[in-house]
């Protein structure tokens, strides 16, 4: 089963639910796994916590990350996960409210592999989700799967 | 008697004694032990203009008295002395040279004649050993004395040192005779004579050395006043030659006002012996042979022979000595006029140290005029700084005694409380160490002090500004980064479930249902308008700023082709002036040209057709000043002052669209780039908005 997982971590229910609405609007089926935080959002992508037992050999296809989130916000779980060889080559997408120069500077130094400011206009918010998942979903050649730990993979 | 005349008659005929006595060629003469004359010679008598018959059976000194016209006769004195020591010593005794003058006869012409005699006085004993005669032999060495007095006179005459050498010979023969009076040991006597007359000799040839070589002039003069001696040095000096002053009066030497009180001085001091001049060193002036004065200095001695008294001057010129004492004068006066005139205070001071060389006080020795004005301290040299001041800080004392001490100058800053003044000081050590004095420059920097300490205070505050406006700064970095993020995601839920109710319950609205969520919606757009411009409008102004030329004139073409991009159908005239270089942060010169000149495009749209410049001209004052025209809406000039305030808008959004931010955004870069903005308009005929960098 080729499943092609979007892991949505965003802590805004209201967010959430627009999101959801406009992947739905769009047509896009893909399954979503959302994480409320980015300690979630680790969990899940290490398969540790409630997550523990998880097959981390699959991996999600593109990772929606908010960067004002509770707990572990989101420039350190792009630091986390580039520094993990198992989620080093995984897409992300930071897709936030702000565009505050530090924060644009912070995501592409950390990693980020697109920045994608949210529209307050649903309909803008919409096709911007549309093009998201046209792209990162359909056009994007994903990275291999890691399977090895990263400390081999370094070695 | 028989026998006596028997022996008599038996022995050769006896020679006539008496007659061969007289007859003999020597001078003798023939005295009892009581000097009573009882033989004599015929030459004695011939040479002593006597005659044999008038003075056999008188005293010897009944015949010859001593000369009552030369008073300084010892003939008698001498002579009794001899012949008291011959009674007494039973020897005989040899008299030096002896002036005894005689008597004339009254026939050829009467009084005394010179007469100078070397006598030896014997004793002749009878058959008991008793003193019977005194054989009186005297040589007439008159001729030979007289020769020698002449030769005397001529030296003297000839060469005044001379005169001295007499002077000291006769010293000796009187010294030589009192020796002889005092002991008969005329061979030590002798010899004594001659040590002095080397002794003498020498000295007159260090004398003579010393005179003809000395560079001050030798001056001599006898009791008259004319001069007899002149030495090199005195011929350098005046410029006469000796044989041109000797014999002349010491007044050719003197300027004309000192000559009369020299000839009194000499008269007086000849009379009373009282000496004004003579026995000292004084400073005259003197005439030189071309009867130019000059100053100098003498030092006058006078000596006495038997006769006559003279004097001796050594005279130095001292023309040179008072031209550098004269310059020494002007240039001490000139320093005392500058150290007097010089707006710094200066000051020399004694240290004083206690027993443990631990400096205690100073005295003030000299101050400057500025002294006063700047220390306040009113006649200061000699009074101590602990009298004048007790509560004068201890650092004072020790920075001065470590000067004094050291020697090493130093320069420095320091309050003086209890004066009331602060002073810039430079102080070093002077003259001898050992009298630790010091000099000391000073500044009274009370008012600098002030100023330096109010500017302090003035800092002070601008720091504890600034750092509040750091924090501040900080917080608003804060809060716009949590406005940027939080305050526009409600916004989001907002338009967002109103777009879901719209789509999902189209059926259930009716149209003014459908029409008030357009407004919610549109009002949530306008928000996020405004959210956005304000949080630009705050980037503006804490964004640091990144100083480069900017070509201002590109940067308006590119930003109008965007304009232009957005409504191609407008018949807009661009006139966008070339080479508009400035300094300045490109990215905010991007954003404020982007606003005028978006208004510009803004306000003009209602126009069929518009003109918008960008251009720059010079004012008078030189300054450049940068426009942008248009020909749109224009504006009322009463509201013109609202323009740059933010959220102040002279048009209804319905006009134009707009949040009010753009204008002052604008005024706030150009504020940051040092410069000015203001606008000039007329409702419908257009704005010009200027503003200089």
């Amino acid at each position: 089963m080729d499943k092609k997982i979007i892991l949505l971590v965003e802590d805004n229910p209201d967010d959430v639910e627009l999101t959801m609405r406009a992947l739905k609007k769009n047509n896009i089926q893909n399954e979503v796994v959302v994480a409320r935080d980015g300690a979630e959002a680790l969990e899940y992508l290490f398969g540790e916590g409630k997550y523990t037992g998880r097959n981390t050999s699959v991996m999600p296809q593109i990772v929606l990350l908010d960067l004002k989130l509770p707990k572990v916000n989101g420039l350190e779980v792009l630091q986390r996960l580039r520094a993990d060889s198992r989620t080093r080559l995984l897409p992300i997408v930071i897709l936030t409210s702000s565009k505050e120069e530090q924060d644009l500077i912070s995501g592409y130094s950390l990693g980020a592999n697109s920045y994608i400011r949210k529209p307050v206009d649903f309909n803008q918010f919409s096709e911007a989700v549309r093009q998201l998942g046209l792209y990162w979903l359909l056009l994007n050649e994903p990275p291999p799967v890691q399977k090895a730990s990263g400390a081999k993979v370094k070695v | 008697m028989k026998t006596k005349k028997g022996s008599r008659k038996s022995a050769p005929a006896a020679p006539d004694f008496r007659a061969l006595f007289e007859a003999a060629p020597d001078l003798y003469l023939v005295l009892t032990p009581k000097l009573t004359i009882v033989a004599v010679s015929e030459a004695y008598a011939r040479a002593t203009m006597t005659r044999r018959e008038e003075i056999l059976g008188r005293g010897i000194f009944d015949v010859f008295p001593d000369n009552p016209d030369d008073p300084a006769t010892e003939g008698v004195r001498n002579l009794r002395a001899s012949l008291e020591r011959v009674k007494r010593d039973r020897v005989a005794d040899a008299m030096p040279v002896q002036k005894y003058d005689i008597r004339r006869p009254e026939a050829d012409g009467g009084g005394f004649e010179e007469r100078f005699w070397s006598p030896v006085n014997s004793p002749v004993f009878d058959s008991k050993g008793e003193l019977a005669y005194i054989i009186h032999r005297v040589e007439d060495v008159t001729e030979f004395v007289r020769l020698k007095q002449a030769g005397a006179r001529q030296q003297r005459l000839t060469e005044e040192i001379q005169g001295k050498v007499e002077e000291m010979e006769s010293e000796v023969l009187l010294r030589t005779r009192q020796v002889a009076e005092a002991s008969r040991q005329l061979k030590e006597a002798n010899a004594e004579l001659k040590r002095s007359e080397e002794t003498l000799r020498t000295s007159e040839e260090r004398f003579r050395s010393v005179t003809e070589t000395a560079h001050d002039a030798i001056v001599m003069a006898n009791q008259e006043g004319t001069i007899i001696v002149w030495n090199r040095g005195a011929q350098g000096i005046f410029g006469y030659m000796a044989e041109e002053v000797l014999g002349q009066p010491l007044t050719v030497l003197m300027p004309e006002r000192y000559q009369d009180t020299h000839r009194k001085g000499l008269r007086r001091f000849l009379q009373t012996g009282e000496a004004r001049v003579v026995g000292k060193t004084v400073e005259l002036h003197g005439i030189r042979k071309d009867g130019s004065e000059f100053p100098l200095e003498l030092s006058l001695t006078s000596w006495k022979t038997k006769n006559e008294i003279f004097f001796s001057g050594i005279i130095r010129d001292i023309t040179e000595r008072k031209r550098a004492e004269e310059a020494l004068r002007k240039s001490e006066e000139k320093y005392r006029t500058l150290f007097d005139s010089l707006d710094v205070g200066i000051c020399t001071i004694e240290v004083l140290f206690d027993g443990s060389n631990k400096p205690v006080d100073y005295r003030f020795l000299e101050v400057n005029s500025a002294f006063e004005k700047q220390t306040g301290i009113q006649n200061a040299p000699g009074r101590r700084m602990r009298e004048i001041a007790p509560l004068h800080e201890e650092h004072w004392f020790e920075i001065y005694g470590k000067i004094a001490l050291t020697g090493e100058p130093k320069r420095f800053e320091n309050e003086a409380a209890q004066l009331s003044r602060w002073y810039d000081v430079y102080a070093f050590r002077v003259g001898d160490p050992e009298k630790r004095q010091v000099a000391i420059h000073f500044n009274d920097i009370t008012g600098r002090k002030q100023g330096e300490r109010e500017i302090d205070k003035l800092n002070e505050a601008l720091r504890q500004h600034a750092a509040q406006l750091e924090a501040a700064n900080k917080e608003l970095e804060a809060f716009s980064y949590s406005v940027s993020h939080d305050l526009r995601a409600p916004l989001r839920s907002i338009d967002g479930f109103s777009q879901a109710l719209l789509e999902d319950c189209n059926d259930r609205l009716d149209e003014s249902g459908k029409d008030y969520l357009g407004r919610v919606r549109g009002a949530c757009l306008r928000m996020a308008q405004l959210i956005d411009d304000l949080l630009n409008l705050s980037r503006v102004s804490r964004s640091e700023m990144q100083v480069e030329r900017v070509d201002l004139s590109a940067l308006a073409r590119e930003i109008v082709s965007e304009l232009q991009k957005q409504a191609p159908e407008r018949k807009v005239t661009f006139v966008i002036a070339d080479n508009l270089v400035r300094e300045g942060d490109p990215r905010l010169l991007r954003v404020a040209l982007e606003n005028l000149l978006g208004n510009a495009w803004k306000y003009t749209s209602k126009h069929p057709s518009a003109r918008i410049e960008f251009g720059v001209r010079r004012e008078p004052d030189g300054k450049t000043v940068f426009f942008v025209r248009d020909d749109g809406a224009g504006f009322d000039m009463a509201y013109a002052g609202k323009l740059f305030g933010a959220f102040q808008r002279l048009h209804g959004p319905s006009d134009f669209p707009g949040t009010g931010v753009g204008l002052a955004t604008v005024q706030r870069i150009v504020h940051r780039h040092g410069g000015r903005v203001w606008a000039e308009g007329t409702v419908e005929q257009g704005a010009i908005f200027h503003f200089t960098l």
